[in-house]
């Protein structure tokens, strides 16, 4: 696999020898969960979010924060919204969910959906196989 | 998009609140006590606000810092951004 970006010597400030620093830059893009499926889910978001972007999605749930690894498979402009976005992803299913689990916790929610009914509203779409 | 649906989708009542952190490789040219200068794939905005992973370093530090300035350069007839950044301050 090629780089993207190629490493560089650089002289570390108060240090005398080079080193090799790479670097990860992370950037928060607000988000609204609007539906969620066992694999995937939509979201609604201000800014536009390139189809093929993974990152880490986290969600604040009655004071807990639940976080999974996604993958946008789309990004569509609401018409007439000015700048809000739909943005379909899927859940990067690399690992075993953990503790806080956005699949795990929905999951959890829905073995009890009838005495927590009031956090997920509606069955919106059933079992169509994939095309 | 009809016919794609492979499993059962649940609407929320009330759309739960979140963000989305989208991590980026970048290449750190340069670093002082108050500012960081990288190498990026991507452009950034001005003011944006943003988190730091110095992976390479020892001990490797996280910081938030905030774009002063996004230049596009041409580096091997590839375009890249270099990318200075204030810190704000160390997470760790």
């Amino acid at each position: 696999m090629s780089r993207k970006v190629a490493s560089v010597k650089l002289n570390t400030p108060g240090h005398g020898d080079e080193h090799d620093v790479s670097g990860m830059l992370a950037r928060e893009v607000p988000m609204r969960l609007i539906d969620i499926s066992r694999t995937g889910c939509l979201l609604e978001s201000r800014q536009r979010i390139e189809d093929g972007t993974v990152g880490e999605l986290q969600l604040q749930v009655q004071r807990e924060t639940f976080a999974d690894d996604i993958r946008v498979t789309r990004c569509v402009l609401v018409e007439g919204s000015g700048s809000i976005y739909r943005v379909g992803a899927e859940f990067v299913q690399t690992r075993r969910p953990g503790e806080r689990s956005i699949r795990r916790a929905i999951t959890a929610i829905l073995r009890g959906l009838s005495t927590r009914g009031s956090i997920v509203n509606s069955v919106h779409v059933t079992g169509e196989k994939a095309s | 998009m009809p016919g794609r649906r492979r499993d059962q989708r649940f609407t929320l009542s009330v759309p739960w609140e979140g963000s989305l952190r989208v991590p980026a490789d970048v290449v750190i040219e340069r670093y002082g006590e108050k500012e960081v200068s990288v190498m990026s794939a991507a452009p950034a905005h001005r003011d944006e606000m943003l988190t730091l992973d110095a992976t390479g370093s020892e001990p490797p530090v996280t910081m938030n810092v905030r774009v002063t300035s996004s230049v596009p350069v041409l580096v091997d007839g590839v375009v890249r951004h270099r990318l200075r950044l204030a810190i704000v301050d160390g997470i760790e």
